[in-house]
């Protein structure tokens, strides 16, 4: 029985998931405290995390029907992510680890969202292609039989949440974005306005800051009032030219690794255009539930079936990293 | 007190409150200033042990990396194991905001994972403890402990009878969580200041001033803080030791001024940041 634990944005996560891949609890604690602001306040997303973990913990314990004495494995999310968050988890993890005398994984973060479809019931195994886009990431890896995860391409400068999110933002919608601009995509005409894709730049790594800067002169051009009168129309046209951007690169990545499996991840995979547009590619396509795409621990727990624990010299001393390890530790 | 909260998800309370050759040794964590420190004593006249590991110059303080083992090494001091802990003190803060979060969360994860009973109390009430506690150089008498708390700021914390463990603790002081428990999730810093030796913030340049409004006299000062403004202090009539030991946390000292204080539920064992969060979202920092 594996615990894991993941604290590195605003969400604090703790799950219990059997060594088979089923998951026998998944607590999300949500913060609730930054929407006022706009976005994650790193040091209040700390703090809540400090109030919460080894409370989430015994939830995640509780919920499973297990105790302490049942977990065989800890996992714990490493990185990268705010640092002062990631501490939190990483801590809490380290201690039960030493204080039971029991292995630790060190898992990445964006790892976890690659992996989260392993999972029962979903059990989508590698080999496949993995598009993972949330507020803090978007790329294209592929995964092959062993679990090792190579990059393919990914964002230039914004990832697909944040666009949407600074999207929504012009159109004057409230922090987090996402759902607000779905809603309002729904009753729009996706082909009302045509906004770029970079469909024409080869290659797949992706762009989304001409795409902002592009509604921005929409709706500048537009004047308030016409632009108030046809925000659902640029909502919808919006949305489309970040599911279309993201749509032509996994084409493209399909056909580049001639594998026809894809597994999508990341808090943007809850989008139900997006969800709709990659079903209908031609391969086999995984999208996990949502509680599995959005931030999680049971993720977390997914990596660390395919990883080996630390060392046991290693566990005290382990520390955490904010950016830039991934491809190191995918390489290994 | 201990019946204020909600029991702990690994609650014990024969086992918590450290009696019997199961639970007898009491743990002790602070990473509230630049070192990371850790203290242990065992069963009862066990002499206790007590490490601290300081960052060299330039570096940054090691506390992830070093708290855990540091605990791991006092602990096998007392000749006991993880399962032998059954009291785990806490220093609280303040001190740098992640120091204290690293602290808080490994000493509660402890606790989750040994059964062991949570008891916190803010860092300054170790270093006054040292000075001015039972045995100390300066027993009895008014301690000031003074901590750098950046921004060209000081943390003061002021105990007018000495250390605060000997005494038996301040009824209702700020390590007084569980009478808390009814009010507001966050800890308030000037309800905290009102009950008891709590710290609070005072601009550097303000020093003089701040002693001088202090209630009673200090006749010792403690902490980096101190030790930085030794000139202002001394200068106002207030020893400062010479002996840089005085000025650093030491676990055993944390241990004897949580002497007497009760076990709290986990929840209400949080960090003492004194100062608000600066409220900034990553969005707009990039
Ligand atoms: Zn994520």
């Amino acid at each position: 029985m594996i615990l894991a634990i993941e604290t590195s944005c605003d969400d604090t996560c703790a799950a219990v998931v059997t060594d088979d891949g089923e998951i026998r609890s998944n607590v999300i604690s949500s913060q609730g405290i930054h929407d006022a602001y706009g976005g994650v306040v790193p040091e209040l997303a700390a703090r809540a995390h400090a109030e919460r973990c080894d409370l989430v913990v015994a939830d995640a314990l509780r919920t499973a029907g297990i105790t302490l004495d049942d977990v065989t494995r800890v996992a714990v999310t490493r990185g990268p992510g705010l640092v002062g968050a990631l501490l939190v988890g990483l801590q809490t993890a380290k201690a039960i680890a030493v204080g039971r005398g029991l292995p630790l994984i060190a898992v990445d973060h964006l790892e976890g969202h690659l992996l989260a479809c392993t999972l029962q019931p979903v059990s989508f195994e590698p080999p496949f292609v993995a598009l993972v886009a949330s507020g803090g990431h978007t790329f294209l890896s592929r995964v092959d039989d062993a679990g090792t995860i190579e990059e393919l391409g990914g964002t230039l400068d914004d990832a697909a949440g944040e666009a949407i999110d600074k999207g929504a933002r012009l159109l004057g919608l409230p922090y987090p974005g996402g759902p607000a601009l779905e809603r309002l995509a729904a009753d729009g005409d996706p082909t009302a306005f045509a906004f770029p894709t970079g469909a024409k730049v080869q290659g797949l790594d992706c762009s989304f800051s001409g795409l902002k800067t592009s509604l921005l002169y929409k709706v500048r051009d537009l004047g308030d009032e016409e632009a108030s009168a046809r925000r659902a129309d640029l909502a919808a046209s919006y949305q489309r030219a970040v599911v279309e951007t993201l749509a032509v690169r996994v084409e493209r990545a399909l056909r580049a690794t001639g594998l026809r499996r894809l597994a999508v991840g990341g808090g943007v995979a809850a989008n139900g255009p997006l969800r709709e547009r990659l079903r209908a590619l031609d391969a086999e396509v995984a999208i996990p539930d949502r509680s599995l795409c959005t931030d999680n621990a049971a993720m977390i727990a997914a990596v660390a079936r395919h990883r080996p624990a630390l060392a046991e010299a290693d566990v005290a001393g382990l520390e955490a990293y904010a950016t830039g390890q991934r491809r190191t530790a995918a390489a290994r | 007190m201990t019946d204020a909260g909600p029991a702990g998800p690994a609650g014990d309370a024969g086992r918590a409150a450290g009696v019997g050759p199961v639970g007898a040794v009491t743990l002790a964590l602070d990473t509230a200033t630049p070192a990371t420190v850790a203290g242990a004593t065992g069963p009862g006249g066990t002499p206790g042990v007590s490490r601290i590991e300081l960052p060299g110059p330039g570096e940054r303080p090691g506390h992830t990396r070093l708290l855990l083992g540091l605990a791991e090494e006092v602990l096998a001091g007392t000749g006991g194991t993880w399962d032998d802990v059954g009291r785990i003190v806490l220093g609280l803060g303040p001190g740098t905001f992640t120091g204290i979060r690293v602290g808080v969360a490994t000493g509660r994860a402890l606790a989750l994972s040994t059964g062991a009973g949570l008891v916190g109390v803010p860092t300054p009430w170790a270093l006054a403890e040292a000075v001015g506690g039972a045995g100390g150089t300066h027993e009895g008498r008014p301690v000031l402990v003074v901590q750098d708390a950046r921004r060209r700021e000081l943390f003061l914390t002021l105990f007018p009878d000495g250390g605060p463990g000997g005494a038996g603790g301040v009824p209702g002081g700020p390590a007084d969580h569980g009478a808390r428990a009814d009010a507001d999730a966050q800890p308030d810093p000037i309800a905290e200041r009102a009950s008891g030796p709590a710290p609070f913030t005072a601009a550097q340049d303000d020093l003089a001033a701040a002693l001088a409004a202090l209630s009673v006299a200090p006749a010792v000062a403690v902490g980096d803080g101190a030790l930085a403004f030794a000139d202002v202090l001394r200068e106002a009539g207030v020893e400062v030791p010479e002996d840089p030991a005085a000025h650093r946390v030491d676990g055993l000292a944390l241990i004897r001024a949580a002497a007497g204080r009760p076990v709290v539920a986990p929840d209400l064992v949080r960090p003492v940041y004194v100062r608000d969060a600066d409220a900034v979202p990553t969005a707009d920092r990039r």
